[in-house]
């Protein structure tokens, strides 16, 4: 049986409500990173500077979305010393990849409560002009990074890891040290948050 | 359903973790309240935006700054104490090495270079819980040597400590918080424990064994910090 055009316009957009997100994850598949490691652990600066290639977007993007653009260089200086200087303790239990994001988040928050201690420098995040990093997108791209320095640091670093770096909330609860549950309910009240400030300009963009 | 239960289902709904019943008692929710389906529709390019946030690379001097303080680090690890240096480097190749060893090593050390044998002897005598001796009472003149390195055999195991303590702050940044909450708990107990042990003796006695206790709860933090260093951390989940 045929629909009356209108009839059929009608029945359409009222079965385009808005549906669950399908999503890749975006980390590469870890092949040989054992033997990487094995070769920085012997002190092979080729080795080194391989695995520091290799992960230096991720832990750059992470630091960068936390700590701010400004002190992002130092962070990620701070994170790849400790890395190569405690690869000799890891142990293969969790994926190097999640071992990382956790010295990168430890370090960012470190980083975000020291400056909050230090009265000169009191919530400079959100004084400072967010730099926004390159973008399709220039404009938003800064609003989201004005929007993010506003969050608590523990709701950023849940954000920006299950929203921008696509880690699911079981590598999550492993790289902050929570509950699976803990993850998705910071995760819900840090979209609430971003919700609330960036109101409808991302959908009006589209 | 209502609006409060929808929007608390937002991220849920939107992540593809609801249950075939409740997404569709959600979707049925949002067809007729427009202000929810707003919301939604507002989290829903949140995500998808978020999502396509392109990478971003870091500027091409972060390697060399990064290669230059490892080597900066490495200097410095040639520079360190020898007996600080055999730990670290027992603490990656062997694991825990034992408590009393260590401790024995620290004051040998430490005591050694002071030249004084007697003081040696006792110190090394204190920091092995078989070698003390009994219950005894030694006469005035001994006790009083006696106590001075017993005193210094305290601020060894202190400073065995302090040490092992900083070296273990390194690490810190790779823990979990349940570890890190694990770990600052066990030293704030050893800390507690050693307090108490202390008042509980008078300063100055002649019972060598009367100190046993302070020294057993030092004993038992150095291998503590010992294992931890060696990567046996308390709070850690099972692999």
């Amino acid at each position: 049986m045929s629909l009356r055009t209108s009839e059929a316009h009608s029945s359409l957009k009222a079965l385009a409500i808005v549906g669950p997100k399908s999503r890749s994850p975006t980390a590469p598949i870890e092949t040989d990173d054992t033997e990487l490691v094995e070769a920085c652990r012997r002190g092979e600066s080729k080795a080194m500077e391989l695995l520091y290639h290799r992960y230096k977007r991720r832990v750059f993007g992470l630091v960068t979305r936390i700590v701010g653009s400004s002190d992002s260089e130092e962070v990620v200086q701070e994170v790849f010393v400790r890395i190569f200087r405690g690869l000799a303790k890891f142990r293969g239990d969790s994926q190097l990849s999640t071992w990382i994001y956790r010295l990168a988040v430890n370090c960012s928050l470190s980083h975000v409560s020291k400056r909050k201690r230090r009265p000169e420098c009191e919530e400079l995040s959100e004084h400072e002009p967010a730099e926004a990093p390159p973008s399709r997108d220039p404009a938003l791209s800064k609003r989201l990074q004005e929007a993010l320095v506003t969050l608590p640091a523990g709701y950023r670093a849940v954000l920006v890891l299950h929203d921008i770096e696509g880690q699911s909330h079981e590598q999550c609860a492993k790289i902050l040290g929570c509950r699976v549950g803990t993850s998705k309910s910071q995760l819900h009240k840090a979209r609430m948050r971003m919700r609330e400030i960036l109101g409808t300009s991302l959908r009006d963009e589209e | 359903m209502r609006c409060k239960e929808a929007q608390s289902k937002s991220s849920a709904y939107l992540d593809g973790e609801l249950s075939d019943e409740q997404s569709s008692a959600v979707r049925g929710h949002l067809r007729t309240c427009s202000a929810c389906e707003s919301l939604f529709e507002d989290e829903s390019a949140f995500i998808e935006f978020a999502a396509n946030l392109e990478p971003i690379d870091p500027p091409d001097q972060v390697w060399q700054h990064i290669a230059k303080r490892i080597a900066e680090e490495e200097i410095a690890d040639s520079e360190r104490s020898s007996w600080r240096r055999w730990l670290v480097e027992r603490r990656v190749a062997l694991g825990v090495v034992g408590a009393s060893v260590c401790a024995a090593a620290a004051l040998i050390v430490v005591l050694g270079d002071k030249g004084s044998q007697e003081s040696l002897a006792a110190a090394s005598a204190s920091s092995d819980a078989g070698a003390l001796m009994p219950s005894e009472v030694v006469s005035q003149s001994v006790a009083s040597e006696r106590a001075l390195a017993l005193s210094e055999a305290d601020l060894n195991y202190q400073q065995t400590i302090a040490e092992l303590r900083e070296m273990l702050e390194e690490d810190r940044m790779s823990w979990s918080e349940g570890v890190a909450h694990a770990v600052d708990t066990k030293l704030a107990s050893f800390r507690r424990e050693a307090i108490e042990k202390r008042f509980a003796v008078t300063d100055g006695t002649v019972l060598v064994s009367s100190r046993d206790p302070i020294y057993a709860t030092y004993r038992a933090e150095i291998s503590f910090l010992q294992s931890a260093l060696a990567g046996q951390l308390p709070g850690e989940e099972a692999p």
